[in-house]
């Protein structure tokens, strides 16, 4: 299989005939290497009942990336997403996040990244009922030393006029619509401005129009602040407005589309 | 408020019903302990007043010595009359001792007609002795009087045993140190009940002049009335201070060193009172364990949704500890109202009690509100709750929260 003189394998060649060994690169523009996941597989359980979550995923993704992350339910999307946020811990291989391998840290360190580094959104959204929209976006930041009140506000506010929920800002989740949850859930993640964004299934109980916003919304956050989102989905309309794809199929990689 | 504690406060009345039932189970156990408290330090109040108004006054004053050697050699440690002139100096320079009485025990038989009883004799001041009997009843007849230096008062069980009755005559036959028999003539004034039945089985109270007329003018020892009770400590030692400054060789003893049987039922009921504590604390312990552990099993995914987010272990721990302690504080809050509410209740309607063991009559008790005990209660409850969350806590951190949040997800 040709590899350009970048280093990186086309979508094309890489349809045809998936590397075994080389790596898949995500690229923007020739951006720094943020997330490299290095023949990795999760296994769950052992010896007969054992589940083979991921087999050998080798990616790279580099800074400021658009990434899809495409496959039927249980080729091992969420799994790939839990292993890049650390919420989990390959069975082999290593994932590297700016050079540094999650495996090697310790429950503080990696509660750090996530605090610092990374944004979650989840499939089901799992806002806190008993707190306002603007209570639920402010809480993670609480155990950030680095952010004082008046600044967890300012972003709790920005972040709810980006988003445009600054007027249900004293609403508790069970008082809004799917897609303002998701847009809550959306800006909880963001508002502690992470480098990465990882998404599990968004829009999977959204209607397409209110997923595709949501994208959108993610989309115009990753040009504008250059932050790397990585969301799962099975719907082929809303895979096509990413940048690049990786297919998952059976825990294994299928395809890179640019 | 901050956040942080304001998310605790509204997970605590997340699920109302639990946590009232938790609420409760805390408030019922402080109250529990505090009631239960009261009437034990009701009872030992009671028991300690007897003890000081009926026998034994705050503080006794003995010749050196008196305490181990006065059942071999009783004469060895009797006080003169100039010694006991300046004890009574030393006291009345002291505005907290209000009273100083000497006393004298003394032991013979009485004879009443063709019955002679042995009898324990205690010689005392009549006016002044007035004080220190105000625990103890007179069941008939009148009290002693200075005016009427052989009128005596027999306890209840003395005066059954002569089958004696107001105004009878009895003569008193002692024996003298150097061995000769004594007589005097009395009569009969009054019978008292003074609560403790060895007491009043034996006891015979006369004035000082009957022993004065028997054996001689000295005193056994001095007894004090103080002011206040927990002044005991401070009087004595500055009472000994002086003793020694004056070349006084004496010894002071404690009302406290003296009721064997007020310090035996401390003791039972103080361990009562720590056995039932524990009890009590168990019980809240698991009570609010399981109402904690609920809440967590039901959050496990909004849980494992903080630590997703970044929030460390500890944090997470933090607010559950958090609301634990919301709670314990609450219900402990709440147990101790009702508490402090429930002793005045009890108190103002009374606890009739039969005669406890080795008294002769019972009691109308009530319920004591002592502050350490309501702030030990106070404690005890929020203590049980704070530990009673640290398994479910601990627990809640360990949760792979890869798995939890893909639990949720289903």
């Amino acid at each position: 299989m040709p590899v350009r003189s970048d280093g990186m394998v086309s979508a094309h060649d890489y349809l045809v005939s998936p590397p075994a060994d080389l790596p898949l690169r995500v690229n923007r523009g020739g951006a720094a290497s943020l997330i490299e996941i290095d023949s990795v597989h999760r296994i769950y359980g052992t010896g007969p009942g054992a589940c083979s979550a991921l087999l050998g995923i080798t990616a790279e993704i580099r800074e400021g990336a658009f990434v899809a992350l495409a496959g039927p339910s249980g080729s091992g999307k969420t799994t790939l997403l839990n292993l890049i946020g650390a919420l989990d811990s390959p069975t082999s291989g290593s994932i590297r996040v700016r050079g540094r391998d999650l495996a090697g840290m310790s429950e503080s360190v990696i509660s750090r990244f996530r605090l610092h580094k990374l944004g979650f959104v989840f499939q089901d959204f799992n806002l806190v009922p008993v707190m306002t929209v603007a209570e639920n976006i402010e809480f993670p930041m609480l155990f950030r030393h680095d952010l004082s009140p008046i600044n967890r506000q300012r972003r709790v506010s920005n972040i709810l006029e980006r988003v445009g929920l600054e007027e249900k800002r004293q609403r508790r989740p069970s008082q809004l619509s799917g897609g303002e949850r998701q847009r809550v859930a959306l800006a909880r993640a963001l508002a502690g401005e992470p480098e990465i964004l990882l998404a599990d299934e968004p829009t999977a109980h959204l209607d397409q129009e209110t997923g595709a916003r949501a994208i959108a919304l993610m989309r115009s956050w990753n040009r504008d602040y250059g932050t790397t989102f990585l969301y799962s989905t099975h719907d082929a309309g809303l895979v096509a407005m990413a940048d690049h794809i990786l297919n998952l199929r059976g825990g294994r990689l299928q395809e890179d589309s640019a | 408020m901050n956040l942080f504690f304001r998310l605790a406060l509204r997970n605590v009345f997340r699920n109302r019903l639990r946590s009232l039932v938790a609420l409760l189970a805390i408030a019922a156990g402080c109250a529990a302990l505090i009631v239960n408290g009261g009437i034990v330090f009701n009872i030992f109040r009671e028991l300690r007043e007897d003890a000081i108004l009926g026998q034994y006054g705050h503080i006794q004053i003995f010749k050196r010595g008196y305490s181990s050697g006065h059942l071999q050699d009783p004469e060895r440690y009797l006080m003169t009359p100039a010694e006991v002139a300046r004890i009574e100096n030393l006291a009345r320079a002291d505005r907290r001792i209000i009273e100083a009485t000497r006393r004298r025990g003394f032991s013979g038989l009485i004879a009443r007609e063709d019955r002679y009883v042995p009898f324990f004799g205690l010689a005392v001041e009549p006016e002044a002795d007035a004080d220190l009997s105000r625990h103890v009843t007179l069941r008939a007849g009148g009290p002693l009087s200075g005016g009427n230096p052989y009128g005596v008062l027999a306890g209840l069980g003395l005066a059954k045993k002569l089958n004696g009755k107001i105004g009878d005559e009895l003569n008193l036959i002692i024996s003298t140190q150097s061995g000769e028999l004594n007589a005097v003539h009395v009569r009969l004034q009054g019978i008292f009940e003074g609560g403790i039945k060895e007491y009043d089985d034996w006891t015979l109270k006369v004035p000082l002049p009957v022993t004065e007329h028997l054996l001689d003018g000295r005193t056994e020892q001095i007894v004090l009335l103080l002011n206040r009770t927990d002044e005991v400590p401070e009087v004595r030692q500055e009472l000994e201070s002086a003793f020694r400054r004056d070349g006084l060789e004496l010894e002071t003893r404690s009302w406290s060193e003296l009721a064997i049987f007020y310090n035996q039922v401390v003791s039972l009921f103080g361990k009562e009172l720590g056995f039932l504590r524990l009890i009590i604390g168990t019980i809240v312990i698991l009570a609010i364990g399981n109402a904690i552990g609920m809440s967590i099993v039901e959050r496990h995914i909004e849980l494992a949704t903080f630590r997703a987010l970044g929030v460390r272990a500890r944090s997470v721990a933090g607010l559950l500890l958090a609301e634990a302690l919301l709670v314990g504080l609450m219900g402990a809050g709440l147990g101790a109202a009702f508490g402090i509410g429930i002793a005045y209740l009890v108190s103002a309607i009374g606890i009739a009690y039969p005669s406890p063991p080795g008294s002769t009559r019972p009691f109308l008790g009530g319920v004591d509100v002592v502050p350490r005990l309501v702030v030990a209660s106070f404690v005890v409850s929020l203590g049980a709750s704070l530990v009673s969350a640290i398994v479910p806590v601990w627990r809640a951190t360990r949760m792979p929260i890869s798995g939890t949040l893909r639990g949720g997800a289903r």
